[in-house]
Order: structure tokens, then sequence, then C-alpha cells
């Protein structure tokens, strides 16, 4: 008799299907119809009417807030994503040296990235950089130094929202820090006998290695970067003067104050493209300066 | 095999995703456990006074009409709209919820509201101030239920008032306060008269130009109803009691413009008066030392020229029942909302919590409990005194109010001077005005 060989079920697709029934309903399906609504006018309480390009176009050429709230993001973006990943990068690398209680410093430094958000940080920050009275102004006072008006001061508002997301680095960090302990010990091992100092070292030897995760991190600083909402909506409300009225907070003004529902939608597919090309650009540089160990075909 | 799991797995992926949408669909018209009757949703906004207030009346009326039961959903003002053009979309909004005037024209024009004097059987509204019911009104409709008189108001604090020699009961035009003002902080430069955030600095602006010109500020029509020359008048003023430490430079009173009450400028009398909402009154009063009080002053005039009252006078807000109740639903909603608004009994227990009761029953009967707050009486007097046209809604349009306060903004933080902005807000403002209701 013919032995009949029954092949293996691969049971794969129904541990997966869960997520791709979460996938297909809460992602897919909004990510549709925000593409739809974004050819409507449409606000929520009356029925979307097909507009075609009119959100667009009204969008470049009419809305002079659309424009300033890209150039404060782009700007927010442009300090704020540096200095998170290289004080992220920097705190792991203490923590990589083998520290006692690293774990406890993890939690520690791990907390603002879950904290970071609430209402409750938004008014300690309010209490920190206020001008009359502010924590941080009553501290330079000390030192016989006059603070700002931090908070309300069109110049120096943006910082403060920049302190507040590079002062959640603790989730880059932690993926830093695996990173850099993934890193062969016999590389400095070659670099000590070679004779390379630590700076030497470092960009020769640890950059490279975790240049994959530098990649990770950087594109996923930068998207979360820009859609940043919770800081200039709880601690400046878009303030003073607009001067942090992201690109976030305009979608949201737009979406529920404003009641345009289709024109927020194409404002989030606007950021959306800007982004794709930024990540886009970032892989096609990678080549130059992502380095993987077996040669490329995978993550380090 | 693996093809049948594939089919396995997307199978299950369909059955997840039915259960998923289905548990998001509007459920059937809830009805009370014990089986007595059906459960009626109530929403509004407010503080932990306002929510106590309304669920005694709620707990009273459920006393008295056993069959009915109510959750009351007091919540804070933040996302509560966003919250209720929501369900109205969905169709899950409570039966009755609290509204602000300015919303009433979008929400009539999306037809989600029942026309309330069609039911005038049930719910009979004749004691409320038909100005306010004004408020209410969309196409011929009426769409809400007006609660107490609200306006904004000059709020003193009395101790400095008498200090600096202010008084309570002058109507102060607006040159004359920019005099006093001066004259404070020279006295005093940890002194201001006035604090307002960029918000109320916009109400003030608006008010002027009403006064001004004696218009609304956008016609039915879409054209404007004041000049540049106004506009960049009023501008001119801002730009002085800015600029003369009349009033706290704009970007610290910005902190505050939420919980003015923190101010610790306010705390510490350090600032005169300072220009809200009438409820504000008692938030305002409790940060201050307890040998300190607040009065309400007038609000600002231009002079004997001025074409227009002085204050916005409004309801605190009004409430609207949804469309689409059944029979049964509709009618115990609009016996409840009788009660709310027009029963003394109710009045008595609500008190204040919706400013001052806008008919005569609640009023008496608020008073005679003892839940009138004297200066918010005596700020809602005031403002009667001297209101102004009831806004239409070209006009109070959030667009609109928006580019306003976008350039007063600018000039109160001296990034623009009085002119530029006036000729730029004007610009802006025809255009919005034409786009939005030409």
């Amino acid at each position: 008799m013919k032995k009949v060989r029954k092949k293996k079920r691969n049971p794969a697709w129904i541990y997966i299907a869960p997520w791709i029934a979460g996938f297909l309903i809460f992602q897919l399906y909004p990510l549709a119809a925000s593409l739809f609504y974004s050819f409507t006018d449409y606000s929520i309480v009356k029925p979307a009417v097909f507009t075609g390009l009119d959100n667009y176009i009204e969008l470049f050429t009419q809305d002079t807030e659309f424009i300033a709230s890209f150039a404060s993001t782009f700007k927010y973006v442009l300090i704020a994503v540096p200095l998170k990943m290289v004080f992220a990068l920097l705190v792991a690398m203490l923590l990589a040296k083998g520290i006692k209680g690293i774990n406890v410093f993890r939690t520690m430094y791990y907390l603002p990235s879950i904290m970071g958000g609430s209402v409750g940080i938004a008014i300690v920050w309010k209490a920190l950089f206020m001008g009359n009275g502010g924590i941080l102004n009553s501290i330079l006072a000390v030192f016989g130094i006059e603070g700002v008006n931090w908070l309300g001061s069109p110049e120096y508002a943006i910082y403060t929202l920049i302190l507040l997301t590079v002062w959640q680095f603790g989730a880059t960090m932690v993926i830093f820090l695996a990173a850099l302990q993934q890193v062969p010990g016999e590389l400095y091992e070659v670099a000590r006998v070679e004779g390379a100092n630590k700076i030497q070292t470092f960009f020769k030897v640890t950059l490279p290695s975790i240049s994959s995760i530098i990649q990770f991190n950087l594109i996923m600083v930068i998207i979360s970067t820009f859609q940043d909402f919770t800081g200039p909506s709880i601690v400046t409300n878009g303030g003073p003067l607009e001067s942090t009225y992201f690109v976030a907070l305009k979608l949201y003004t737009d979406a529920f104050s404003y009641q345009k529902m289709g024109y927020a939608c194409a404002l989030s597919w606007v950021l959306f493209a800007v982004i794709i090309a930024i990540t886009a650009i970032i892989f096609k540089t990678s080549k130059y300066w992502v380095h993987y160990s077996d040669g490329g075909d995978s993550f380090v | 095999m693996k093809k049948w799991s594939k089919l396995t797995a997307f199978g299950l992926c369909a059955v997840l995703g039915a259960s998923a949408a289905f548990a998001g669909c509007g459920s059937e018209a809830e009805t009370d456990e014990s089986g007595s009757g059906e459960v009626i949703r109530v929403a509004w906004w407010g503080g932990e006074s306002t929510h106590s207030a309304m669920q005694s009346a709620l707990d009273a009326y459920m006393e008295a009409n056993p069959g009915v039961v109510i959750e009351g959903e007091g919540a804070n003002y933040d996302g509560y709209k966003e919250k209720l053009l929501t369900e109205l979309a969905s169709g899950t909004a409570p039966e009755l919820f609290k509204v602000e005037p300015q919303w009433i024209a979008e929400l009539g024009e999306s037809g989600y509201l029942e026309d309330l004097s069609q039911h005038y059987d049930i719910l009979d509204l004749s004691e409320i101030d038909t100005t306010l019911m004004e408020y209410g009104e969309y196409n011929g409709e009426q769409i809400g239920i007006p609660t107490g008189y609200n306006g904004m108001v000059w709020i003193g604090n009395e101790k400095l008032m008498d200090e600096y020699g202010i008084d309570a009961g002058t109507q102060y035009t607006f040159d004359e306060i920019l005099e006093l003002g001066k004259e404070i902080h020279a006295q005093d430069p940890e002194t201001y008269l006035c604090s307002v955030g960029q918000a109320n600095c916009n109400y003030i602006l608006r008010e002027m130009l009403k006064q001004k010109s004696g218009n609304q500020l956008v016609s039915e029509d879409a054209s404007l109803g004041f000049t540049q020359e106004e506009l960049q008048e009023c501008f001119e003023w801002f730009e002085e009691a800015f600029g003369s430490g009349v009033f706290e430079p704009m970007g610290d009173a910005e902190l505050y413009a939420n919980n003015f009450g923190e101010n610790p400028l306010w705390i510490s009398n350090n600032i005169v008066a300072e220009y809200t909402w009438l409820p504000a009154i008692v938030a305002f009063r409790s940060t201050l030392d307890k040998d300190t009080t607040t009065v309400p002053l007038y609000s600002f005039t231009i002079g004997e020229d001025a074409k227009n009252g002085a204050t916005n006078l409004r309801p605190d807000g009004l409430f609207a029942v949804p469309k689409g109740l059944d029979e049964s639903r509709l009618e115990e909603t609009l016996k409840l909302a009788k009660y709310l608004f027009t029963d003394a009994e109710a009045g008595a227990l609500l008190g204040d919590a919706f400013s001052i009761p806008n008919n005569e029953p609640q009023l008496e009967a608020a008073r005679e409990a003892g839940k009138i707050d004297d200066q918010i009486a005596r700020g809602a007097e005031m403002a009667s005194e001297t209101a102004g046209m009831v806004e239409n809604v070209q006009s109070s349009n959030d667009e609109i109010s928006s580019i306003t306060s976008d350039w007063l903004a600018q000039v109160c933080y001296g990034e623009a001077d009085a002119s530029d902005a006036a000729a730029g807000c004007y610009q802006e403002m025809q255009n919005k005005a034409e786009s939005l209701f030409g």
C-alpha cells in the first residue's frame, strides 16, 4: 500500500490571525477611509461630499498656517532628533560598561518615555519653565542670571518642548543598549591591540557595528517627532504666536475644532508623504553608512 | 494542508473582524436592568460644584419618577465637543446634552437635533427669557434650551480696587482704563490693572468693534460689519495697553488663561482685574487670601458714541435633544428637560450651577435656597444692563474668530504694529468670510 505522507500543517497563519484582523480593522480600514475623506468636504456631522483635490490645493495655496506649522515642525525635528539620538547613545554606552545596578538605571531612564505624554508632566514642565517664579528661573537667579519667559516667549517656547521630547530618550536608549551589548568583544580587543584610542574605537568599531540600529532608531524617532502632539497641545497649546503650532496639532484643530475632517485627512496624508520621503532618503543613503556584519543580507 | 491552514486563518480573521465590527455598533436603547423603564443619559460640562448640583437635581427627579433611570455624564470642557460630535454621528449621543451657543449653527445644519418647538405641549419654555431663547434657534426651529445668563465681565480684586480708587459701580471707558492702568503700573511696576489671555483679549476686541460699528462683525451676506480703520483703532488700544504695562505681558498671562485663579500675580494681589465669564467669579475668589474678595465690574465702553452694548450677554449654554428618539424616550427626555430648566424645585437644587437662572420660578427658588452667589447675581445684572446685540452665526464662527485672535496676539506680543496687523487681519477676514458664507 502506498504510504500517504501527511504534510505538516503550518499553524503560523492561525497564530497571526488576530493581528491580521486587528490590522485590517484598526489600521488598513482607517487608512483607506482617511485617504478617501481627504478628497471630500467632510465634517462628521454632515455627509462627505466629494471635492477632488480641493483640500490639497487649499493647503498649498491658501493656508498660511500650513506652511508655518510645517516650518516650526521641521525646526523641532531638526533639533530634537539629533539631540535625542546622541543622549540615548551616550547613556546607553555608559550603561553598557556593566555598571552595578544597571537594571535600576535602565528603568529610571526609561520611565520618562512612559510618563512624558501625561498631563501631569505637562503641568510640571509649566512649573519648571514659566517666567514669573518658574523653577528654572529661580535656580538661574541664584547664580545671578536673569531668566527669560521660556513658555511665554515665541523665541524660546519651542526649546522647552524640544527638551521635553529629548528627556524621553529612554526607549531609544534601551534599543541602543541592546545593540551595544551585541558588539563582539573581539573587535574591541583587536582595536586595542592595534593601538586605537577610545575615540578611534568609537568611530571605527562601535558606530559601524551598531549602524543598522542607529538607522532603525533614527527612522523611529523621526516618525514619532513629526507626529508629536501631547507636548505642544498641553504645555503650550501651539503658542505663543503659533511658534509651537506643529502639524499634528494643526491637524487636530482642523479636524475637531473647525470640523474640517476631510481637510485634516488631506493634511495627514501630506505629513505621511513627507515622512515617507525622509525615510526613503535614509534608506537610500544607508548603503554609504550602514554596516551589516554579514555583508548586508540581514540585520546585525 | 498549508492552504487549509491559510483558509482557517482567514476564516478566523473574518470571525474576529465581524465580532469587532458588531461590538463597535451602537447598542439598542438601554433599559434599566430592573426592567422598570428606560435609561436617559444626560451630558454636560463643568466643575465639581456643577456636577454635584446637577446630580442632585437628577436624583430628585428619579425619586419623584421611579420609572425612570437617569445617568448623568458630567465632564470637563476639554474634549467634550469632539466626543459629542462623534456620538451624534454614530447615533450614540445622550438623550439630553449641553452645547455652546456657537455650536448651534453647525449642529442645526447637521440636522441631528430635535425641533423642540414641536413639543411645547410637554416642554413649556414660555417662562424663559426670550432673548436667550434666540440663541437656541436655527432656521425657525428651536433646537436648544438656554440655561442661565452668562456674559463676560471684569472681576476685580476688591482690596486693590479700594487701594487704587476704582469704583465697581462705574462703567469705565477704554481710554480711562489706559490712564488708570498706567498710573497703577507707575506706582508699582509689579502690579497690573488687568491680566487677560489671548482668547479673552479677542472677546474684548470683538465687543470694541461692535460698539464702534454698531454692526455684527460679519453680516449674513459675508461682508464685514466694521472698517479697517476701526479695527486699527482697536489694535492701537491693545498696543498701548500691553506696551505701557496696563495689561500683564501676554506671555505670562497666557500661561494661566484657562486657570487664572492660579496666576501668581493674582494670588499675590498684583492684578486688579481679569476679564472672564461670570461663573468664574467663585473660582477666582477662592485663591485669594481670606480677607480679600472679588467684585464684578462693568465691561468697558468706548464712550458716549458707543453704538452697541458693552457686554455679549448669552446663555451659559443650551441643552439639546438628538433627533430620532422613539416616542416614549423622547417624552421622558422632554419631561426631564422641563423639570431641569423650568421647575422651581430643580432651580433650588441647581442654584447657579449653570449661572443665574433665566426664568422667575427657578430664580426665586434658587435665591430662597441661598444657592445664588451674590457677586454672580450682581455680575449678571451688570451684564444685562449693558447687553449688546445677539451675535449672529457668521460672527461667532470659530475660524473667523481665530483670525482676529491670531492677529491681535501678534500686536499684544509686540510682533506686529497695529497698522500692519489691521490690514492683514481685515484682508484675511474678508477672504475667509467670503469662502465660508459667500
